[in-house]
């Protein structure tokens, strides 16, 4: 075996490491974009329903509004359908209910109950914060206070890419119109 | 000569090769700076929405706060925009308060600065800054972050109607 074709070996195996490399790389990152896509998508579903329920609290509402409140639950009254009637809504986010349609641990079921019809909605949401602040923007626990309530959400995928779950976060502070 | 030439064939592709590695490499820190700017561009869209979701529940000018009414609209209106003597950001009255107002968010994965300008516009044209008192105020929010390419702005023009609001 003469000195070129050795060298013509080492070359070779060099290339086809780098092409296997770039072809990992390029599944890893495609499956990335992909998982972080849908994570955005839930994340993005998710953010919708909470924002067309929290921007109504109150409406048609004459007095206590919010029934209760806690960092991860919130209850409160709004003729949701604007048909005359006024609906009870509850949003909990119930860690003791692990979604178990995904490999992640740390994602637990988010549930919307109207009028005690509950909908659980397995988003891979990690987390669920609600802060009630009063006029002054100030953390408030009396629920007759508060005029702004901060969301903040965040979702995992459902699955690890490259050893790490994605993630997508939101957070919004909402002044209903009807809490004054 | 033949050696030669198929070293320098080989060395001519490895370039090639390299080349196309580059690209790809480039082309895969490109989409995760896509992916980190959709992030942070959310975020900033929401924050720049809680100062317009605020400012909005307010009077429309400091002359009518309180249900306060004026008799020649919209001359009696503010001519200087911005907070009055004694305000704060905890409790501005009115719309144009919010003019100048700055602020920092420290959010889960970024610092987001936010600043706020307030301009009345012209009846005809909401894109037309006004030097007088009209029955329109427009607020302009930017939002910035140290790791966002493009500066995030959302506007929202407030009108006068005679219930105070």
């Amino acid at each position: 075996m003469n000195a070129s074709t050795i060298l013509s070996f080492a070359v070779g195996a060099m290339i086809l490491l780098a092409v296997f490399t770039l072809n990992s790389r390029m599944v890893q990152n495609s499956s990335d974009v992909t998982m972080d896509q849908m994570v955005k998508q839930k994340l993005g579903d998710v953010v919708n329903v909470v924002s067309s329920d929290f921007r109504k609290i109150g409406y048609n509402v004459k007095n206590g509004a919010i029934v209760s409140a806690g960092s991860h639950q919130i209850e409160f009254k709004s003729d949701i359908n604007n048909n005359g009637s006024v609906d009870l809504i509850d949003w909990q986010y119930d860690t003791s209910k692990p979604d178990l349609n995904t490999k992640n641990p740390n994602d637990y079921a988010l549930i919307r109950t109207v009028n005690g019809n509950s909908s659980e909605i397995d988003m891979g949401v990690t987390r669920f914060n609600i802060v009630l602040m009063d006029s002054l923007g100030q953390v408030t626990n009396t629920l007759s206070n508060v005029r702004e309530i901060e969301v903040k959400i965040l979702c995992q995928g459902a699955e690890k890419v490259d050893n790490k779950y994605n993630e997508a976060a939101w957070q919004k502070t909402f002044m209903p119109w009807n809490l004054k | 000569m033949g050696d030669k030439s198929e070293l320098i064939t080989l060395m001519g592709a490895m370039v090639i090769f390299s080349l196309l590695l580059v690209n790809v490499n480039s082309f895969l820190g490109m989409n995760t700076k896509v992916q980190v700017q959709t992030e942070l561009n959310y975020t900033a869209v929401a924050l720049a929405q809680n100062i317009i979701d605020s400012a909005r529940k307010k009077a429309f000018d400091e002359a009518v706060t309180d249900n306060k009414k004026i008799s020649v609209i919209p001359d009696d209106f503010s001519l200087s925009l911005g907070p009055d003597m004694g305000e704060t950001p905890k409790n501005y009255d009115d719309f144009d308060d919010y003019n100048n107002y700055s602020r920092i968010d420290t959010t889960a994965h970024e610092i987001y600065t936010t600043s706020v300008k307030v301009e009345y516009v012209t009846d005809s044209n909401y894109n037309q800054k006004s030097l007088v008192q009209t029955t329109h105020k427009k607020m302009i929010v930017h939002v910035i972050s140290p790791s966002m390419k493009d500066t995030v702005v959302m506007s929202y023009v407030n009108s006068y109607h005679d219930n105070g609001k």
